[in-house]
């Protein structure tokens, strides 16, 4: 707690006030952007692209097995609701990356909780704050370099994933033995970055793997993974009790456990979508 | 990519394109072509989940864990929902959500009631489930698979910045204010 005590509580809501109002008018402006700058599908029309352009871009994408074509007149007809729902429902493929993909969101719930595992750094709450930057800094870092290079090799994704998640499990593992405070805070550094890059691969390893489904069961397999991926968040919440400081042993075990099983999916994804 | 490439392919739909049409493409025109999409496409995401992300930190998550708990339940069933997503048009309905969310952020500004500031989270929630699968169905749409990690790494470095920006938002704010009481101080 800092010592500084409020001037007045009232001053905090104006504080709020210009926040939300900032926020919300930037959004709404944003939005309307968006409307003139988002690209629709490919397979539908588009004035920002020539004819010739949005044939290119369906016929690599068609190259690649991805299928953008559906719904496009004479192609492919359209699939209806149920129809795509029961297909992404039916394919193992959907399944294996939705609890790959839950593993990692639902690991990922420690984000919430830096600025409190922070505290045990010896910082008052206000350094505690700043003092999450760094983890955010770093991780950023390492998810933009780890997509880069998981392009180049984008047919080992699934083991750089299980790569990522070992190394958050070992820095899980090693914070509930080690309670030197400077190297918890390393380890939760790299604990961070792994589930981060592994969220950001999670997503275009499951897009990938599903580049042939039908466009609408595409849509659907994806907004599953995302869905469940959501939930996974909820019992994260309650990792990281009061009563479980400095240590919080449960909430560690729990994460370096997930990523543990984490590690196994993935790597059983890799064996089994290899041949695709 | 060079024209072979498109002639050795099997995909009945490639045949389909070859048989419809004579266009030959030239090596460079498709990376010209990437970089389009990337130019419309990315900077856009990137705010929009920027944005998106910056007020569920703001607000300061783990001090609501009982309402998050209502707010990924009811996202979930929502993006059943979405469905429909794949069948209409990103550009329109992205910032149909989008808006609306905005203008009940704004609407945060001024409650006096602690609940109603939840209530008012919570359709903010639901507004914004239905933003990321659109996003993923997007992506996955125009890219290529080896194009996919490159796009999906920027799209998740926002969320990463945002929450940078949060730690930033929230020192600053609990140097003025008892970081004990979080939002309780201002009911």
């Amino acid at each position: 707690v800092s010592g500084v005590c409020p001037p007045f509580p009232f001053l905090m809501l104006i504080r709020y006030r210009w926040l939300f109002i900032v926020e919300g008018a930037a959004t709404v402006g944003w939005a309307i952007c968006a409307h003139f700058l988002l690209l629709d599908f490919p397979s539908q029309t588009s004035k920002k692209f020539t004819e010739r352009e949005l044939l290119l871009a369906n016929m690599r994408l068609a190259m690649d097995n991805n299928s953008p074509t559906t719904g496009t007149e004479g192609v492919r007809p359209k699939l209806s609701s149920v129809k795509a729902l029961v297909r992404a429902l039916s394919n193992w493929r959907t399944w294996i990356m939705v609890f790959g993909y839950m593993v990692i969101v639902g690991s990922s719930t420690l984000s919430y909780f830096y600025p409190t595992l922070v505290q045990g750094l010896g910082y008052k709450s206000t350094k505690a704050q700043y003092m999450v930057i760094p983890i955010y800094a770093v991780s950023f870092v390492t998810v933009v370099v780890s997509g880069i290079v998981m392009d180049r090799y984008h047919q080992f994704r699934g083991l750089a994933i299980a790569g990522w998640l070992s190394v958050s499990c070992v820095c899980c593992i090693a914070v509930c033995v080690v309670y030197n405070f400077t190297a918890r805070y390393v380890l939760l550094i790299f604990m961070a970055s792994g589930l981060w890059a592994a969220n950001a691969l999670g997503l275009s390893f499951a897009s990938s793997t599903f580049a042939d489904m039908e466009q609408e069961t595409k849509g659907v397999a994806l907004a599953l993974v995302n869905a469940l991926g959501n939930l996974a968040q909820i019992y994260g919440a309650y990792l990281f009790p009061k009563g479980d400081q400095p240590k919080y042993l449960l909430g560690f075990g729990v994460i370096a456990g997930m990523c543990g099983v984490g590690v196994m999916i993935y790597i059983a994804a890799h064996i089994l979508l290899r041949r695709k | 990519m060079d024209t072979k490439d498109v002639k050795c392919h099997e995909a009945d739909y490639v045949e389909d394109y070859q048989d419809t049409t004579d266009v030959q493409f030239e090596a460079g025109e498709e990376k010209k072509l990437v970089r389009k999409i990337d130019l419309f496409l990315m900077p856009t995401i990137w705010l929009m989940y920027l944005m998106s992300y910056m007020d569920r930190t703001n607000i300061g998550n783990a001090k609501i864990a009982g309402m998050n708990e209502d707010l990924h339940l009811s996202s979930t069933q929502y993006s059943m929902a979405l469905v429909i997503f794949a069948k209409t048009r990103p550009s329109v309905f992205l910032p149909t959500i989008m808006g609306p969310w905005g203008i009940v952020t704004c609407c945060m500004a001024v409650i006096k009631d602690y609940n109603h500031l939840l209530a008012l989270r919570f359709v903010v929630g639901v507004l914004e489930s239905g933003f990321a699968p659109g996003i993923l169905l997007i992506i996955s749409s125009w890219y290529k698979r080896e194009e996919q990690s490159k796009r999906f790494a920027v799209y998740i470095s926002a969320a990463v910045l945002s929450g940078a920006f949060g730690g930033l938002l929230a020192g600053s704010i609990t140097s003025h204010l008892d970081g004990s009481h979080g939002l309780e101080g201002w009911r």
